[in-house]
């Protein structure tokens, strides 16, 4: 099995603040992998060193075989914040606005799905509840064609039916090849999506297989509280 | 489909096939739906869902064609069917054996419940 990313040796301090020391962790290739940990963990902090929006201090993130840079942003798919776009900005804006940035972006699969997310076109993106700027944000993410896409808390203001409605959206978008990481801390929402869960820890990382934790007769959520458990 | 969190997913996807083949919704030779359909239908990823599919073909439940597609195996239903009876037979026998009940008495407390509320289905 190939790896779609790696993290090695990684150290990122925010002036005396030190948030990775010597992190080493790969994702495999084709997985839904769950992001977790507590509070102030790193987990943003990690999917954006991934997606190369920061710099780790020092270390090697390879995106495939490839080190991150500029030429692997053409390969991973990271999601915005609501805030990040422009107060004037409405849907189709925000569609236009990602076609003509991504010659990856897929237009046709984003009006579609602007529909399916009940996201009318000429609304203000300024003027949609918190729920409604997750979805756009969501479907930006989606409708770009990478290998890896990153997703930061994608659900957390999601009504149930929206929770439901993006997981799918998400299953049906990606091919099997495809990688996709998700943060989040509503684990008993997605914890049936992932693959595999990735824990960070003030002790370290944890990496299980969520079938081979139920296997084991234990829920995902209890063995998170497990290996953190130490900690609290 | 709400599942239960300590057991594998693809194992809780199987046994619903497996139940929809037991009731007669899914009948010997039908065609499964593809591995990206169920995929979807059960909001699981496509690994899991290949596990499950896995699952019910090395039970011989399912047959899979390459290219084609998956078929419940003929006499799949029947065959589900006595394996479901031996389990809650098994498992009867297991828990009355636990709760100090003797090969006898089982029989004995099994004929008497039969006489009461009958074996025939209602």
């Amino acid at each position: 099995m190939t790896d779609a990313v790696v993290i090695r040796s990684v150290n990122k301090t925010f002036k005396r603040k030190v948030v990775f020391h010597d992190l080493s962790v790969t994702f495999p290739a084709g997985r839904v992998i769950g992001l977790l940990g507590e509070n102030a963990i790193g987990k943003t902090t990690l999917l954006k060193m991934i997606a190369d929006i920061i710099k780790p201090n020092c270390g090697d993130i390879f995106i495939g075989s490839e080190r991150a840079g500029l030429a692997t942003r053409a390969r991973v798919s990271f999601m915005i914040n609501p805030e990040n776009f422009y107060k004037f900005m409405r849907v189709k804006d925000a569609v236009a606005y990602y076609r003509d940035f991504y010659p990856d972006f897929d237009y046709a699969r984003a009006m579609q799905l602007c529909e399916d997310f009940d996201l009318g076109q000429k609304w203000k993106i300024t003027w949609l509840s918190k729920g409604q700027q997750e979805r756009l944000c969501i479907l930006l993410c989606l409708c770009r064609r990478v290998e890896v896409y990153l997703l930061d808390e994608p659900v957390a203001g999601l009504d149930p039916r929206f929770k439901h409605e993006s997981i799918k959206a998400m299953l049906a978008n990606t091919d099997d090849n495809k990688t996709i990481i998700i943060s989040t801390h509503l684990l008993r929402d997605l914890d049936s999506v992932f693959d595999e869960v990735t824990i960070l820890t003030r002790d370290g990382v944890y990496q299980a297989a969520c079938d081979d934790i139920r296997a084991g007769g234990e829920s995902v959520e209890q063995f998170y509280l497990r290996v953190t458990g130490g900690n609290t | 489909m709400i599942f239960v969190e300590n057991l594998p997913i693809y194992v809780q996807i199987a046994n619903d096939i497996k139940d929809q083949i037991v009731a007669g919704k899914l009948a010997d030779g039908d065609k499964l739906l593809s591995l990206r359909e169920y995929s979807l239908l059960y909001a699981v990823t496509a690994l899991t869902m290949q596990r499950a599919l896995g699952l019910l073909e090395a039970e011989a439940v399912i047959d899979t064609k390459k290219g084609v597609g998956s078929f419940v195996k003929a006499g799949a239903a029947a065959q589900l069917k006595v394996r479901s009876v031996d389990e809650l037979v098994n498992d009867f026998i297991a828990r009355a054996g636990k709760m100090g009940l003797n090969s006898a008495q089982i029989m004995h407390r099994v004929a008497q419940g039969v006489a009461k509320i009958g074996g025939e289905a209602k």
